[in-house]
């Protein structure tokens, strides 16, 4: 491999160039990065709704059922439904309507509930549960800067200003 | 005599494009960092191995049979269309890298890696403008591992085609290489 020393300087000259493309490229796009202060959780290019990291301040895009956050309120997640106290909850579509409980949000992606939870204390969100292959979104963990981005499911949790038109204050 | 060894070589290139689509297949089972969806392209190998040993039109027919074969392994979705586009993007420009004959095995690898991010970033910018934004925050990152999963698997292609040299049809390169050096002294 190394007989050749036309070849190795070819070679090398072609590594350099791109590997610099690709620094100067690495660096630009990092500088870019824009870093907002609020959740936007989407489906496919839908926004269904936005949280704010400071406040925690939850705005819909979309259908809202909310419940009560009593002691007792017992939730079990199953592939299609959400039974809450025992009774199924078969309101959420895909992509449509969210299910608001306190901190935590429940959704329906393509292959079944993702359930997404707000910390107050450490200000930053996850996804707790959900169903897909690799479950890589919900072994993320907390974030409040990258995007989680849960394929499968068509959901998309992604950080910047807010989108909604109608926010006011 | 000749019909043998163009049997021969039609199922060393079947066996090869099988072994791609296995590799890709167990590779996307295991993460490269636990949590993340990084991989080092293993099924790249293949098809560097297939383009330095066959020549650039076998590692075409080879890496197009391989998306092919993949596609219609795996369910259509989003990813695997990034996966796909980035595929072919790396394919071609490996190929045209190939064909100008003058790089060696691992520069090629790593243009080929370099390429596989940049053809999902292009993919991404088209399929979804969501997906998009979450690709591109991680896209510095992505492209930056993707030279030493370059470098690693130009290593590997290299290391296979010593190992397989009998197997392949190298006598080509062994005697460009030859002539090479003639022209040099």
């Amino acid at each position: 491999m190394f007989k050749n020393k036309l070849q190795v300087l070819r070679d090398v000259i072609l590594i350099g160039i791109f590997i610099i493309a690709v620094g100067i490229v690495a660096l630009v796009m990092a500088l870019n990065r824009e870093q907002g202060e609020t959740a936007l959780i989407k489906y496919e290019n839908k926004l269904l709704f936005e949280v704010n990291m400071q406040t925690g301040n939850f705005t819909a895009n979309t259908e809202v059922y909310k419940k009560e956050v009593e002691d007792s309120l017992i939730i079990s997640e199953d592939f299609q439904f959400l039974y809450i106290e025992g009774i199924p909850f078969r309101n959420l579509e895909i992509g449509e309507g969210v299910l608001v409980i306190g901190n935590h949000y429940y959704i329906m992606g393509k292959l079944g509930i993702v359930h997404i939870e707000y910390n107050p204390t450490m200000k930053k969100i996850r996804v707790v549960d959900e169903t897909s292959p690799y479950n890589i979104c919900s072994k993320q963990g907390y974030s409040d800067n990258a995007p989680i981005v849960c394929l499968p499911n068509l959901i998309y949790i992604t950080f910047s200003d807010s989108e909604v038109d109608f926010v006011i204050g | 005599m000749k019909n043998s060894k163009k049997i021969k070589k039609i199922v060393m290139l079947a066996v090869l494009t099988a072994i791609a689509i296995v590799v890709n297949l167990i590779e996307s089972m295991i993460p490269l960092i636990p949590g993340t969806a990084f991989k080092i392209g293993l099924a790249n190998v293949i098809i560097l191995v297939v383009m330095f040993g066959y020549g650039p039109i076998e590692g075409l027919s080879v890496g197009l049979a391989r998306i092919f074969l993949s596609f219609l392994l795996a369910p259509p979705n989003a990813t695997f269309l990034l996966s796909i586009t980035g595929g072919l993007v790396s394919l071609l420009v490996m190929l045209v890298f190939r064909l100008i004959n003058k790089f060696s095995i691992i520069p090629v690898s790593i243009v080929g890696s370099i390429m596989h991010v940049t053809g999902q970033l292009i993919a991404a910018r088209f399929i979804d403008q969501t997906l998009a934004a979450a690709v591109t925050y991680y896209a510095p990152i992505m492209l930056g591992l993707s030279i030493p999963a370059g470098v690693i698997t130009g290593i590997l292609a290299t290391r296979f085609l010593k190992f397989g040299q009998n197997y392949f049809d190298a006598t080509k390169i062994i005697k460009k290489e030859k002539q090479e050096i003639k022209e040099e002294e």
